[in-house]
């Protein structure tokens, strides 16, 4: 079995934030949800500085603190590693919110927020809510597009490779940032890049091992 | 998206339809899908390079879906009421049809065309590509009789064009802009400048394509005053001062040529107008009986004229001197060494606090890498191989001494032979070839002097040279500004002044706009204002921005890229969206992925309307078989036909593409293969570059002469052969009170000042750190008691004031200040954009002084003083 990781080449990142509007796109995201996002700053003292840029997602750790966490089993790690809720059974406690180290999780409380405050939901709107609801009072992020993954996969598509089996966020960088494929495979894209680039975790010493790698 | 049993119960349609991205002028290909008849995401075209990798785009592209379900969208023409403008002015719109809207446009516009055509400016912009087609304004101004192709571009562009970066693109390499050779490039200069990270013509296409430099190990060393976009991703980022970049580019050039002594001399023979022999008074001798430039022939020892058949590349002679007709010449690269002396590295360090040694060290490098004498073979073809490349755009040359920054940049590639070659710098596009089986193309030509024609400019071409002419019929004065490509004057402060000085009588009485922002994204808010206040201002918009609340009359509602049938897109804009690499050719056009919101209309089926209406319609059709250089009696348009546009581009892309035109058009797209002569056109076209700018000689005595004639205040000085040093007015501005040199850059995140209504766009501008605030060096800001998070104002020696929310930065010069894109929005319209970021353009001074006087760039870097809110 496969697990689905994610590398991102932070050399190449320019800080469009595509992997964000594709992603929102993708998922019908109501305002202020994001599972994308890029950390924006700098480092270094002048005139020696870098910009820093670093696209952020959940990590669907392999030890992940969330699905530990869950009491209710509403949010559990899949064979494939990608770590999913359901939102049935999600009762909204927020504990994975607080303990989820990355801050990748953001509850869904507001069923009334418009993209155009006070000027009423948009077409494009009220088609989300009919087509991806959300559940007011669960909590959302990042499934690593595992809808597209499954569809994918049931019509013979590779993930990482065939467009229609990758996350959306893959697909959109515009200079090919992002790569996915499967971690357990030292042969796959994803294994071979972080061996050859030394791609890093983020922040490893929270001990989750994080399936998304950053090269510099 | 999940094929969920929601998805499978409701959705009756989800389809992808092929399009061209309307978030900003370069164009990307792309894909709408649209599910139940609502656009719901966007994407790039998976095959198509134009653009982002592999259906890749960028944030804005993506987040452009919401220009759509926006609320706020125009649904029908207002009509101001209140007969009073001015910022803070209530309008007071009144809802009117069609009918009433056009019926008053055309009888006002049918009275002006009578009494004089060149009092109506007619403008459009880079804000949302919703100018395209882009040459239309200036079909317009041939259509209505208007001088030297109208009043057009009242500085449509904005603060982001380029009047210096362009003329130098076209006079060098019969283009509109310039960039990297990504594909074979190893070492890229960048100053003021963001290709390749986000900003720039063809920007997406020029990121993927700098993404694989970048993996291939390219080096980037940035000039620029912050490590943001272009700083911050380089391999080294070298602050400097802004509008100081000549200063550097000119010491790095006296090192190579004077010191190292390093130069392809082969290059300067061929492709430049080095070998031209000059006379004392700096200019060519000519042949008497041709009038041609003459050269001296090294192999026959022989005075020649420059094109005599028979002579080797090898032959002509750099250096030596001469007599020819009784008179001492030389070649002109002679001047250029001797000139450059006066340049030395700590001289240029003095002026741009760029160490010195860095300079020489990058000048080094630059040559190392250059590989003078190297070739390559491409596709069984062999070029030089010149693997650096310099470039500039908006940052560099947006100064009172643009023209000599954008001279001296390209300077560096013309002393290694980097231009136009394998690895250096590209103009791009300079040709547009005729898709297989079709008719429409686009070759430069050789002009006077051996020099390139480019095969199609905007507004004026840089080449054959104008003189500068009085009386000036249209008030962008461009006949005594002849190598402004966008018309300046109407902005300038003094612009009556000015107007009555070169015999200027068109005062304009009307302004056409198309998605224009005049008052926000130009210069001083006051003085613009002035200009339109007591016209008739149309404007054709997808809402009501800034400029329309101000000054507009009528605002007639546009529809946005998703709603449009615009085949021409690319036709017409394949300057904003070709590569500059070795890639496929290819077309692309917009098409409707929806029906209009509200009873918006395609400003191109407006103007047709209102065309019929004053009786120009079918001297319109005939304008039109010209442009597109239609031969075939069948496809041109006839007089008295009433096509719309997209039946007019039912029989122009039957022209353009042959047989294919259905389809291609049906697919919205299509890409075939570019010889790799394509790409390096230039280096088998017998032409030469002018980089010894002879013609300013005679320019300069003209603009003198009418100059002092007319009582004319302006900095002809300027007008030299050779590229030199010259301060910028900031820094005239520069006291002990007014102490910071304020500039702007721009975000990626950012068209102008559009995308600030974008709700995507805002959520994440606010997670930037940098995209609605004001920039400032931390030691410096830290040292003046000013706090991160402050509300700070900044404000110039002419009153005008800007307050916003102060950001330290490591990455930026000590002495400046940053400011990104154009917020600082206040419209009604546009509630999602007001109140958001800083502007910059208000602080903009406008005296005739803060523009160049060659090429009519506005100053873009302003003295100001910094405090924080009481």
């Amino acid at each position: 079995m496969a697990r689905w990781g994610m590398v991102i080449d932070a050399k190449k990142c320019i800080g469009c934030w595509a992997c964000t509007m594709a992603c929102i796109e993708e998922h019908f995201l109501p305002p202020n949800i994001l599972w994308n996002r890029v950390l924006i700053g700098e480092s270094g003292k002048y005139p020696s500085v870098v910009k820093e840029m670093y696209p952020v997602l959940c990590n669907h750790c392999k030890d992940a603190v969330c699905v530990e966490v869950c009491p209710t089993g509403a949010t559990f790690k899949r064979e494939d590693g990608i770590v999913v809720i359901d939102y049935d059974k999600c009762m909204g406690c927020r504990y994975c919110l607080i303990a989820c180290p990355y801050q990748q999780r953001t509850p869904y409380k507001d069923d009334k927020a418009e993209y155009f405050p006070g000027q009423g939901l948009t077409q494009f709107e009220i088609l989300g809510k009919e087509i991806y609801p959300f559940q007011t009072g669960t909590v959302v992020k990042c499934s690593f597009c595992v809808e597209r993954i499954e569809e994918g996969q049931k019509r013979g598509l590779k993930p990482g490779v065939d467009r229609d089996a990758t996350p959306a966020c893959v697909n959109i960088c515009p200079v090919q940032a992002r790569i996915f494929g499967d971690l357990d495979n030292p042969y796959s894209n994803v294994a071979k890049l972080i061996k050859e680039r030394k791609g890093y975790q983020m922040h490893p010493e929270f001990g989750t091992d994080p399936s998304v790698y950053y090269l510099d | 998206m999940a094929e969920s049993v929601a998805y499978k119960d409701k959705v009756w349609e989800d389809v992808w339809i092929n399009t061209t991205c309307g978030a900003c002028y370069c164009g990307c290909g792309c894909r709408v899908r649209r599910i139940n008849g609502v656009p719901v995401q966007i994407e790039g075209i998976p095959g198509s390079t134009m653009g982002g990798e592999d259906g890749g785009l960028c944030g804005k592209g993506v987040a452009s879906i919401m220009y759509y379900h926006d609320p706020n969208r125009l649904k029908k023409p207002l009509r101001r009421t209140n007969p009073e403008k001015g910022i803070g002015v209530d309008p007071k719109w009144k809802e009117i049809s069609w009918d009433e809207a056009l019926d008053e446009i055309a009888e006002r516009m049918k009275k002006i065309l009578a009494d004089n055509p060149n009092k109506i400016l007619i403008s459009n912009s880079t804000q949302r590509g919703s100018d395209g087609p882009h040459q239309h304004i200036y079909m317009l101004a041939a259509l209505f009789g208007q001088q030297a192709n109208g009043c057009f571009i009242v500085g449509g562009g904005s603060l982001h064009c380029g009047n210096a970066a362009h003329m130098m693109g076209g006079l060098i390499h019969g283009a509109w802009s310039i960039a990297p050779d990504w594909r074979y490039t190893k070492y890229v200069i960048k100053f003021g400048s963001s290709k390749g990270t986000g900003s720039g013509h063809s920007a997406m296409t020029n990121a993927r394509l700098r993404a694989k430099a970048i993996e291939r190990g390219v080096k980037e060393v940035v000039f620029d005053p912050m490590a943001n976009f272009a700083g911050g991703k380089a391999t080294e980022w070298i602050p400097i001062l802004p509008g100081t970049d000549s200063a550097v580019a000119l010491a790095m050039c006296n090192y190579i040529l004077n010191e190292l002594k390093v130069y392809d001399a082969l290059h300067l023979k061929a492709k430049t107008n080095f070998p031209y022999l000059i006379g004392p008074d700096g200019r060519y001798v000519r042949d008497k009986e041709s009038g041609k430039p003459l050269i001296f022939d090294e192999r026959e020892k022989k005075i020649k004229v420059f094109d005599a058949p028979g002579i080797g590349y090898d032959d002509y002679e750099l250096e030596g001197e001469f007599e020819v007709y009784g008179k001492k010449c030389r070649p002109a690269f002679m001047a250029l060494k001797e000139h450059l002396k006066q340049f030395g590295l700590e001289w240029a360090s003095e002026i741009s606090t760029v160490p010195a040694e860095t300079i020489r060290r990058i000048a080094t490098e630059w040559v190392e890498n250059a590989q003078i004498g190297s070739t390559i073979i491409i596709e069984g073809k062999t070029f030089p191989y010149r693997p650096v490349a310099a470039v500039m755009f908006r940052g560099s040359q947006g100064h009172t001494n643009g023209i000599h920054q954008a001279a001296t940049i390209d300077l560096l590639s013309e002393l290694v032979g980097a231009e136009d070659v394998p690895g250096g710098t590209m103009g791009w596009p300079a040709i547009r070839r005729r898709y297989p089986g079709g008719n429409y193309e686009r070759i430069p030509k050789v002009g006077p002097d051996g020099v390139i024609i480019p095969s199609i400019f905007f507004a004026h071409s840089p080449w054959p040279p104008h003189l500068p002419e009085v009386p000036c019929k249209s008030p962008g004065c461009v006949k005594f500004w002849p190598h402004a490509t966008i018309a300046h004057i109407p902005y300038v402060r003094e612009r009556e002044e000015i107007w009555k000085k070169l015999g200027m009588t068109a005062k304009p009485e009307m302004t056409i706009g198309i998605s224009c922002n005049f008052i926000i994204d130009q210069c001083d808010w006051e003085s613009t204002v002035e200009l339109f206040k007591d016209q008739f201002v149309v404007q054709y918009d997808i809402w009501v921005n800034e400029t329309d609340q101000a000054v507009a009359d009528i605002v007639l509602p546009d529809v946005s890229y998703l709603e449009k049938d615009n085949w021409s897109c690319e036709i017409d804009a394949y300057f904003f969206s070709q590569s500059p690499s070795y890639e496929d050719w290819y077309v692309h056009m917009q098409k409707p992925v929806a029906e209009p919101v509200g009873e918006s209309r395609f400003f191109m089926d407006v103007t047709l309307e209102l065309l019929e209406r004053i009786g120009y319609r079918d001297k319109y059709n005939q304008i039109l078989n010209g442009y597109y250089g239609i031969e075939d009696e069948e496809l041109k348009i006839k007089p008295g036909e009433k096509l719309n546009w997209a039946e007019i581009g039912k029989r122009v892309l039957k022209w353009v593409y042959g047989k294919d035109a259905e389809k291609i058009q049906e697919q919205g797209y299509a890409t075939w293969h570019k010889p790799i002569e394509d790409t390096y056109w230039r280096w088998n076209f017998n032409s030469r570059v002018p980089v010894y700018m002879e013609f300013l000689i005679n320019a300069r005595e003209e603009v003198e002469r009418i100059c002092k004639e007319v009582d004319l205040d302006l900095d002809y000085e300027q007008y030299t052969p050779l590229a030199s040093w010259f301060y910028p007015t900031v820094y005239e501005d520069l006291d002990d009170e007014y102490d910071m040199i304020g500039f702007s850059y721009r975000d990626i995140l950012h068209t102008n000042n559009t995308t600030y209504q974008n709700p995507l766009m805002d959520t994440v501008s606010q997670l930037c750190p940098y995209t609605y605030t004001i920039t400032m060096n931390e030691d410096v800001a830290r040292k003046r008691g000013l706090k991160e998070g402050d509300v700070i104002w900044l404000e110039n020696r002419y009153g005008a004031k800007e307050k916003g929310v102060l950001k330290y930065m490591q990455g930026q010069h000590p002495r400046t200040l940053g400011i990104a894109g154009q917020g600082g929005l206040w419209a009604d319209g546009r509630p999602i954009a007001k109140g958001k970021g800083a502007n910059f353009c208000k602080l903009l001074p406008t005296y005739l002084r803060h523009y160049e006087p060659v090429t009519g760039n506005i100053e873009t870097a302003v003295a100001l003083k910094v405090y924080a809110e009481e």
